[in-house]
């Protein structure tokens, strides 16, 4: 089933005259993981930000569930926002210093309030065990906490709208390669047991294989690759996947 | 031996109190050989890095024990004036944000200007660096600053100004950690040539066993402020003999992987404020054993040239 269909998505940034994405089309199929290769500034993370509407797209279609994400009203994104859900980079810098991270999690629920006020602090409980933290992370502030596990709070956080679709925006670059083999663990092992949907973002084609089953390259703005991991690995048919892959450092 | 590292011991403070960061290591370095150093963050692996020509602030910590000595004298020993004589001259460094470690006033020019001994007529000696650092583009161009540079030009300026003159020993503190993978890969190469053209010592400094198996001879595995294994690239890579080191390799992300669990470390590394009794990596190891709490094991040879600080390293490798 189609979960998200992206059509002729575009975005310039005008002031840098720059179309960060280019007329992109794609298809993310519900319960597949689906990577999205490329280098620094090729419009990855702006793509990430459009598909999410955290962004306003300057022409294109965004489909999600067959609903048109850029026709709908504030009020109905909102709603969709539950389903869809987004993990950043640098769990640091996506989290309030000065807030408990009880409270971060519990601040999603205020917002969404899809659960009634009683029940909020032991469900952020119940979500904190999922990823590996406990109830003894309630109280700590971020500043606290190892690179791990904030990103472990990161995804606590996106996991608590119960959303069926993730993207991962570099999830993992930031971290120490054991505690990144961690991260990738537990989003994979979340992953199989709800059945998630993810658009996973990296620059590293060995974390990219390691959790992916579809990929797509992408070059200032284009996409100009995609298959299974499999056969793009093996027989990449573009020049720049094939740079891609003899850069890449493997063991 | 162009460096060696006996039995140091640096202190931090903390809150008051001293806390041991780096607890007893030796580790030498040869003329033209290239050492990695690989740890996870805050296991002492920058401290180490620093302490070589004494870079560690007053104010944050000290050295408390051991040697350094780099070509047969102890660093340690040496007054400001000698050590201004090796600090950026006999060993320079290359640290992880280029733009952070390059001065944003200053041109390219003259930052390697700035490092050159001989000062009239430049020219031709900067273009030389700039050339074999491969920014042929910019020679002449003495205007150039460096936020005009891209992320990996500016590591290969940085690279520039650190062999300007003419060190026997780079450090390079993960010096591409923060680039891309295209980009990254150059700059490996760049290194590679450079030490093979300069007979250079490299001493260099990662959490990634993916970079250091490219580049490196020898490797040396720290964990809470120790090695717990060090050899030859070769039989690091064939034989592991410590759990970190293994689970370190079991974390490695692949092309074939294909969500398959990763064997990868549990736990977090500790404090050092709060180091467990025993073999410091004793809560996060699958081969423990009781014996393992008794104390903190030696640094073994487990073969040839190949060490490990593990007790049970015949169950645990392919020794």
């Amino acid at each position: 089933m189609e979960l998200l269909k992206i059509d002729n998505l575009r975005k310039t940034f005008k002031k840098h005259r720059v179309r960060a994405v280019d007329d992109v089309s794609f298809s993310v199929f519900k319960g597949e993981v689906l990577g999205l290769v490329g280098e620094s500034g090729c419009g990855k993370s702006t793509l990430a930000k459009l598909a999410l509407r955290l962004l306003g797209a300057d022409k294109g279609s965004i489909f999600y569930k067959g609903k048109d994400l850029l026709n709908i009203s504030h009020n109905d994104m909102r709603k969709a926002r539950k389903g869809l859900q987004i993990i950043f980079q640098d769990p640091y810098a996506s989290s309030d210093p000065r807030m408990k991270i009880g409270k971060v999690i519990e601040e999603v629920y205020d917002i969404h309030k899809n659960v009634p006020e009683n029940n909020r602090k032991s469900k952020a409980i119940e979500l904190l065990e999922t990823v590996g933290l406990g109830e003894t992370y309630l109280n700590r502030l971020p500043s606290e906490l190892s690179g791990g596990e904030r990103q472990r709070v990161g995804i606590a956080r996106a996991l608590a709208t119960d959303p069926e679709f993730i993207i991962c925006d570099e999830p993992v670059s930031s971290l120490d390669i054991s505690v990144q083999a961690q991260i990738l663990n537990l989003l994979i092992e979340l992953q199989k047991r709800k059945n998630l949907t993810y658009l996973f973002i990296s620059h590293d084609l060995g974390v990219i294989g390691s959790i992916c089953d579809r990929v797509m390259v992408m070059q200032s703005g284009k996409l100009i690759e995609s298959g299974s991991c499999e056969n793009v690995f093996k027989n990449p048919q573009h020049q720049y996947t094939k740079t891609l892959l003899e850069s890449a450092l493997l063991p | 031996m162009l460096l060696q590292i006996k039995n140091l011991k640096i202190n931090y403070k903390s809150d008051n109190r001293l806390v041991e960061v780096v607890r007893g290591i030796d580790l030498d370095i040869d003329k033209g050989e290239c050492v990695g150093l690989i740890g996870e963050s805050g296991c002492g692996k920058t401290t180490v890095g620093l302490s070589i020509t004494k870079l560690i602030p007053e104010r944050k910590g000290n050295i408390s024990a051991g040697e350094i000595l780099f070509a047969g004298k102890d660093i340690l020993k040496l007054n400001s004036e000698e050590l201004r004589n090796i600090r950026g001259k006999k060993i320079s460094y290359v640290f992880q944000e280029p733009f952070s470690s390059l001065n944003p006033v200053f041109t390219i020019y003259e930052q390697i200007r700035e490092v050159l001994e001989e000062k009239d007529n430049p020219d031709s000696r900067i273009a030389e660096i700039l050339k074999s650092v491969g920014l042929e583009k910019i020679i002449g161009r003495k205007n150039m600053y460096p936020h005009e540079l891209s992320g990996g030009m500016q590591q290969r300026a940085m690279i520039g100004v650190a062999i300007t003159s003419r060190p026997d020993l780079l450090v390079l503190d993960e010096p591409t950690t923060a680039l891309d993978v295209t980009v990254q890969r150059q700059i490996l190469g760049l290194i590679m040539e450079l030490k093979n053209k300069m007979n250079l010592a490299i001493l260099f400094i990662s959490h990634d066993l993916r970079i250091v198996f490219n580049i490196a001879d020898k490797i040396a595995i720290m964990y809470a402020g120790k090695i717990i294994e060090c050899g030859p690239k070769g039989k690091i890579v064939s034989s592991p003999a410590h759990p970190y080191t293994i689970g370190l390799i079991g974390s490695i992300p692949s092309l074939e992987h294909r969500k398959k669990v990763f064997n990868a470390i549990g736990g977090r590394a500790p404090l050092f404020s709060e180091l467990p009794c025993g073999c410091k990596f004793y809560p996060r190891c699958k081969f423990r054993i009781n014996k393992c709490l008794e104390r903190e094991p030696d640094l073994d040879e487990v073969n040839q040239g190949h060490f490990s600080r593990c007790i049970n390293f015949h169950l645990v490798g392919g020794v």
